[in-house]
């Protein structure tokens, strides 16, 4: 439908009760409630969880799928902060920042740019209402199935980011909270700090086998723990 | 094995003054050229070989003469060894003076044939030595020109150094990135000191060294600090740095290059001391790539031996290193020497080998006179000084027999006395320290010369660059100390402009140093001899390619000035060390023999690497699977499952065809085209590109990168798009969907989809900035699955809600609905000819709906087909693929898609005025046809070349080529498309492709659709 | 490898997140019906190529996705400052890049 923007929201959530499955037993294939998987779906990390790996210096955990809204606008668009506020309880993050609120995060992408994360079920909801309190030449993409969300944490984190990464990751540069868009290896992630030792790893769907590959490989000699 | 095999002749005793920095309770046992030797834990091989009393470690490049080891570093020229007890573990021409010793290690010498101490060879290099001056690989050997691949042959078997393994390399490597306030290259005193400096004003440091233990040449020195021996005070500044969180220290971590912008890389051997012993999740060798705010240079000096006659025989040693393997290793590598000096820092090796317990016949001292302090030193041990002299030439082939003196005038330009000749199995000499300025010309900076030191110094540069100690010319250790202290103090006051951080000490002071006294050095370079360069026995200046003297001279009366033109001509400092101990040497006797100065002459340009780096580092973890980024779409798990073989498309993996049981690529492709066209094919197109455009300008932007019309497509319905270049060359295609009006969804190709992008955002950002539009990737978001053939409409039918009805939803439209329970988008789009739906999803629901479809697909016969299936269908039809059927040099005319091209659009879209050119408008272009082999059977070649007359002389006239052939299973026939000039206007004609194998193809120019030329299948 | 200050997300990063673009301040002309071929041609493909100093457009291609300007001395590869497209550097560098602002939590 579209609506006084003239433009499509997408994808509303289906209706029906909706499975996550990390792995896929023949029999319930393609039947019944819609299955959905994360990027790794296939790398069977609930099996990975189960064996404990001692003294592992990195914990790598992918969060479950999750709602990611792309916003576009020019930061001096006048309903923006009004917008984000009334919806989301939110403010504009500046250059290179994050806002947080429970389960919802934006993150600054370029000076017209923002990702939200939300829950799944609430994109679609989230998504009209904000379009219809914006005005003006916005855009609001639904962008979830694209990328998987990673967490990386542990003694060693910063070690394996060290190997990844060109991106200057010593917490006098990437401070908590702070987000950049940056190269990884021969591929591209999303990085956030989250806490001390923790940070997210906001990863392109068909990039992400690739990723969980030199994860392993960088991590190691620091040993890896998967944690579900 | 008795002991007695392996007693260590040259090993100091344990209880020696000199027992060395190694660990005599590990003895390792080492194989070198087929025999076995003990030594030490913390021995080189190098100090193992000469521990053992091992000459000739190899033969001479170019003249294959007897070489022993000269230095005890990484400027060592001649002991260059192949390492590895397997073939998966050989190493070549590894450095002995780097390689750590270790058990087991098995190293042979790279050249030498039978052996390096029998080396026919060196017959040759005897006999004919004076036909092989520089360039004679251009002289000797031009002529008949069609012998020189013959002669390359012998050249090349001749010739060469070590040999690569042919097993795959089992040891693992890794590249590690960091950002430091300052990097500190060098841990002599100088470096040590700007370390801690820069430490304790909290700035984050990186101190890296190239050898195993901190303290540069203090390692076989005699210097004080602090009163304490000065390996005393490098364990107190190491112990300190340790304790700082922000302070990475790296030892066996060689700085290779200095580049844009402090930009650092540093090769770690992390494993080198282990062999083959390597913990399975260590790596060998690490690259770290240090970015660094400010570089503090201390890479300090390197001795340069002299140059004079046959002073190549093993034997011949550079002064520091004697003191090196004395002091460090507890070896000295002769009994009798006889040590010459242009310097006073010749003398201490002198007094290190007479207090090592062996006999000093002379030192020779180039000077007139010498230094008191040294005079007095040398006299309290009873070793003879002999001033204004030098050794001018050699007796021994395979060691050092005797020296030959002779007095030398002032200048050292001609020899004033008679000579005689002084028994002795060692001669070291002593030419003077060039600062080892390699990395301050990295990138670009020339290096400036000064006569007061006789050696070139780093140059200016804008970058933020200091240095401290002897590679700025300053040698005398509490220059040193306090040069480092400087250095930086300003290295950190840049770094931390406008950066808060907490002081975590006080910034030290210049410790009390003690260090020999030295006076004023001579420059000489060549010493003279009886007879001329071009007549006096060979005066190495390069050891590692055999240049002379003779040849370096030679080359400048050949015309070639240029210090590069002469380094390129006679191959110095071309080897694995890089010139380290003759290019000084080398430029200074160009400079005399064209009378000019040393600086008017110049050195040639110092480029990355210092020392080599294996490829191993190089690549990191850049390898095998991880050497490029794989894709894969969301439903890649069911293709694995179901047999399917993959193809490259860019980064993505894609099903090419899914064989079943023992069925051949043929077979297969068969039965998945009839599938299609009789029943119901799938094939999952998650990898096209898809593009989000949002916004009010929407519209008109479209219009102005596509050839076609936009202004006019209603919500709900779709159109192919044709996107070109400036040039009017055909870039990209795909379908665009109207989603809304302010909204539509751009598809490009697998290929095109990031380049694409950046088209749209280049024009948006730079040129059209006032339009309201934006541009997103859902690239990876959505999931895509093509349905095709008569029973796609039953099929999908039972998974939706949306009417599927040809009234209701028709051809190149797209409606939203329900799929297998999902909210999916569904667009009536074929690139088979055939009934077509393209279902797209998120991405996180892909395997479910592909699944669903399977699940109640069976009945109608779906079958899963892949990109070779795909391409004949389309070509059945004549439906292009950008890249396969254009390269660049195509335009929409050209292809015969002038109907997609709006000229009457306002607006001078991209591609309009360059394909209007003169040039795009003439006729004769290459056109996209049809071609109909003559024999149904026969299938094209990709490329095949057309021509009009077969039986024309070569070279024959080119008039198209093909761009893609298959066997159409549907026609049972051979099908292709081609470019041929003028072709869309000679249809029916023949033209033949003459093939490598002598074939000639005969072919008939038609119509690029080969079935169901009216459409109707598509709209059904 | 260059360090490269994008004036967007306003601090310094390595070469591999951008992606060079050629000379900047190319105008696309304003009729292109109006040029000669040979106009045409030079506006394609004919460019300064100094030995010196070069203005030149990079994209931030792994990072905000935006397009700026470089001034560059391709001699030396001095960079010399960032500027936004539409905006203009004069030679003398900017102050405020020299040095990343340290961004607090």
């Amino acid at each position: 439908m579209a609506n006084q923007h003239n433009v499509v929201v997408t994808q509303q959530w289906t209706n029906d009760a909706v499975v996550e499955t990390t792995e896929r037993p023949d029999q319930a294939r393609g039947i019944g409630a819609p299955a959905i998987e994360t990027a790794l779906y296939h790398a069977e990390l609930q099996a990975l969880a189960a064996h404990q790996v001692a003294n592992a210096g990195v914990m790598l955990r992918e969060v479950p799928v999750t709602g990611l809204l792309t916003i576009r606008a020019k930061a001096d668009n006048a309903s923006l902060a009004g917008a984000l506020k009334s919806v989301l309880s939110l403010s504009i993050p500046s250059t290179l920042q994050s806002n947080s609120n429970g389960d919802y995060c934006l993150r600054w992408m370029s000076p017209d740019e923002w990702l939200l994360s939300a829950p799944i079920s609430e994109l679609f909801d989230i998504e009209n209402k904000l379009r219809e309190v914006l005005s003006g030449h916005v855009a609001l993409v639904n962008v979830s199935g694209g990328y998987t969300l990673l967490e990386l944490s542990g003694e060693q984190v910063l070690n394996v980011l060290k190997k990844s990464m060109h991106y200057d990751v010593h917490p006098r540069n990437l401070a908590v909270g702070k987000v950049v868009n940056t190269s990884f290896a021969k591929s591209q992630v999303t990085l956030r700090c989250v806490a001390e030792s923790h940070y997210e790893l906001v990863v392109r769907r068909s990039f992400a086998d690739y990723i969980w590959l030199w994860l392993q490989t960088s991590s190691r000699e620091y040993g890896l723990q998967v944690v579900h | 094995m008795s002991n007695a095999r392996f007693k260590q002749r040259n090993r100091l005793a344990s209880n020696s003054q000199f027992s060395g920095r190694i660990d005599r309770s590990r003895e390792l046992t080492f194989r070198f050229n087929g025999k076995y030797y003990k030594g030490y834990e913390g021995d080189t091989l190098a100090s193992a070989l000469l521990a053992n009393g091992v000459d000739i470690v190899g033969r001479s490049f170019k003249y294959s003469r007897p070489r022993g080891i000269l230095a005890a570093d990484v400027s060592e020229p001649n002991a260059i060894l192949q390492v590895g007890s397997d073939e998966a573990n050989q190493v070549p021409n590894v450095r002995a003076t780097e390689q750590p010793l270790y058990d087991g290690l098995i190293s042979s010498s790279v050249n030498g044939w039978p052996s390096a101490n029998v080396d026919v060879m060196s017959l040759v290099g005897k006999l004919g030595g004076d036909a092989m001056g520089p360039g004679f690989y251009y002289k000797t050997f031009m002529y008949p020109a069609s012998m020189w691949e013959t002669y390359e042959k012998v050249i090349r078997k001749a010739a060469g150094l070590g040999r690569a393994p042919t097993l795959p390399d089992p040891d693992k490597y890794d590249h590690m990135h960091h950002h430091a306030d300052v990097c500190v290259v060098g841990a002599g005193p100088a470096g040590l000191m700007a370390a801690l400096t820069a430490a304790r004003a909290g700035a984050r440091v990186i101190l890296a060294d190239e050898q195993s233990e901190f303290g540069g040449a203090m390692l076989y020195g005699t210097e004080i600090i602090d009163g304490k021996p000065a390996l005393e005070w490098v364990l107190d500044v190491v112990n300190e740095l340790r304790d700082y969180p922000d302070v990475l220290m790296m030892n066996n971590a060689i700085v290779n290059g200095l580049h844009d912008h402090n930009f650092l890389t540093i090769n770690e051997r992390r494993c080198h001391h282990l062999g083959n012993a390597i913990p399975a999740d260590q790596t060998r060798e690490r690259m770290h790539h240090v970015r660094a705010h400010s570089v503090v240079m201390a890479t300090g000096a390197q001795e340069r031996p002299l140059v004079f006659g046959n002073n190549d025989v093993p034997g011949c040693m550079l002064a520091s290193a004697l003191s090196h393997y004395i002091r460090r290793y507890g070896v000295v590598p002769g009994d009798s020497l006889v040590l010459m000096t242009s310097n006073d820092t010749g003398y201490q090796s002198a007094f290190d080998w007479h207090d090592a317990g062996r006999s000093v016949v002379a030192i020779v001292d180039t000077r007139q006179e010498a230094h008191a302090h040294w005079l007095e030193e040398a006299k309290s041990r009873g070793i003879q000084v002999i001033t204004g002299s030098a050794v001018i030439d050699v007796k021994g082939s395979k060691r050092v027999r005797a020296a030959v003196i002779s007095s030398i005038n002032t200048d050292g330009t001609f020899v004033t006395g008679a000579t005689s000749e002084l028994d002795c199995d060692t001669i070291a000499s002593s030419g003077g320290w060039s600062p080892i300025v390699h990395l301050s010309c990295h990138t670009g900076a020339k290096p400036v010369w000064r006569d007061d030191i006789n050696g070139f110094v780093p140059g200016e540069s804008y970058e933020n660059r200091w240095y401290a100690g002897s590679v700025a010319g300053n040698h005398s250790l509490t220059e040193c100390l306090s040069d480092g202290i400087q250095a930086a103090q300003q290295a950190v006051e840049v770094a931390l402009a406008g950066v808060e951080v907490a002081q975590l000490a006080a910034a030290p002071t210049v410790p009390a140093a003690e260090q020999a006294p030295t006076g004023q050095s001579m420059a000489i370079y060549l010493v003279p001899h009886t007879k001329a360069p071009s007549r006096a026995p060979k005066q190495f200046v390069d050891m590692q390619n055999d240049v002379t003297a003779a040849g370096l001279q030679m080359a400048t009366r050949e015309g070639f000035e240029s210090i590069e033109h002469v380094k390129r001509y006679t191959a110095m400092g071309f080897g694995t060390d890089q010139g380290k101990t003759g290019n000084i040497n080398g430029m200074a006797i160009v400079a005399d023999t064209l009378q000019q100065t040393i600086p008017e002459t110049g050195t040639t340009m110092f480029r990355p690497n210092y020392t080599p780096v294996t490829f191993g580092a190089i690549s990191g973890s850049h390898v095998g699977h991880l050497f490029d980024p794989k894709r894969f779409t969301p439903m890649h798990a069911w293709h694995l499952e179901h047999g399917a073989e993959f193809e490259n498309v860019g980064q993505w993996k894609r099903p090419w065809y899914y064989p079943r049981g023992s069925e051949t690529m043929d077979e297969a492709l068969h039965r998945e085209c009839m599938a299609m066209r009789k029943h119901v094919g799938i094939l999952d197109a998650s990898t096209l590109g898809k593009i989000d455009i949002q916004g009010k300008d929407a519209r008109e932007f479209l219009g102005r990168v596509y050839t076609n019309a936009w202004e006019k497509l209603a919500p709900g319905k779709c159109r192919y798009g044709l996107m070109c270049g400036e040039d009017g060359m055909i870039m990209d295609d795909g379908v665009t969907t109207c989603l809304a009006d302010n909204h539509f969804l751009m598809t490009t190709t697998t290929g095109g989809a990031a380049s694409v992008l950046e088209w749209l955002e280049i024009y948006h950002q730079t040129e059209w900035p006032e339009m309201e539009v934006y541009f997103n990737s859902v690239t990876d978001h959505w999931a895509t699955m093509a349905i095709a053939g008569p029973k796609a409409r039953a099929l999908l039918t039972e998974l939706t809600d949306i009417n599927l009805d040809n009234d209701q939803f028709g051809f190149m439209e797209w409606r939203e609905g329900k799929v297998a329970g999902v909210p999916a988008r569904v667009c009536r789009i074929s690139f088979t000819g055939d009934l077509s739906f393209e279902i797209n999803v998120p991405a996180h629901f892909g395997m479910h709906v592909w699944e669903a479809l399977f699940n109640r697909g069976k009945k109608h016969n779906l079958t899963p087909y892949g990109t070779e299936t795909m391409h004949i269908l389309r070509a059945e039809k004549g439906f292009v693929i950008v890249g396969q059927d254009t390269d660049g040099s195509v335009t929409p005319a050209d292809i015969n898609h002038s109907w997609a091209v709006a000229n009457k659009k306002p607006f001078s879209f991209l591609g309009k005025r360059g394909m209007n050119r003169e040039d795009c408008l003439r006729p004769n272009r290459k056109q996209l046809v049809g071609l109909r082999t003559v024999n149904p059977a026969v299938v094209l070649q990709e490329g095949a070349q057309a021509v009009r007359d077969p039986r024309q002389e070569i070279p024959m006239t080119m008039v198209g080529h093909v761009t893609s052939s298959y066997f159409s299973p549907i026609l049972g026939r051979s099908i292709a498309m081609g470019v041929i000039r003028g072709g869309i206007d000679r249809m029916g004609e023949k033209v033949y492709f003459p093939m490598a194998n002598g074939d000639v193809i005969e072919a008939e120019i038609c119509s690029t659709v080969w079935f169901d030329p009216d459409g109707h299948r598509q709209k059904a | 490898m260059f360090l490269i200050y994008c004036p967007h997300c306003e601090e310094h990063r390595e070469e591999p997140e951008f992606h060079a673009s050629g000379e900047a301040h190319l105008a696309r002309p304003e009729d292109p019906e109006a040029c000669t071929d040979e106009q045409w041609g030079e506006y394609l493909y004919f460019r300064k190529n100094p030995r010196g100093l070069h203005r030149e457009l990079w994209v931030h291609s792994a990072g905000c996705r935006k397009f700026f300007n470089i001034l560059r001395n391709t001699q030396t590869y001095q960079i010399h400052g960032s500027y936004k497209v539409g905006e203009w550097l004069d030679v003398e560098a900017h102050p405020e890049q020299e040095k990343d602002e340290v961004i607090s939590s």
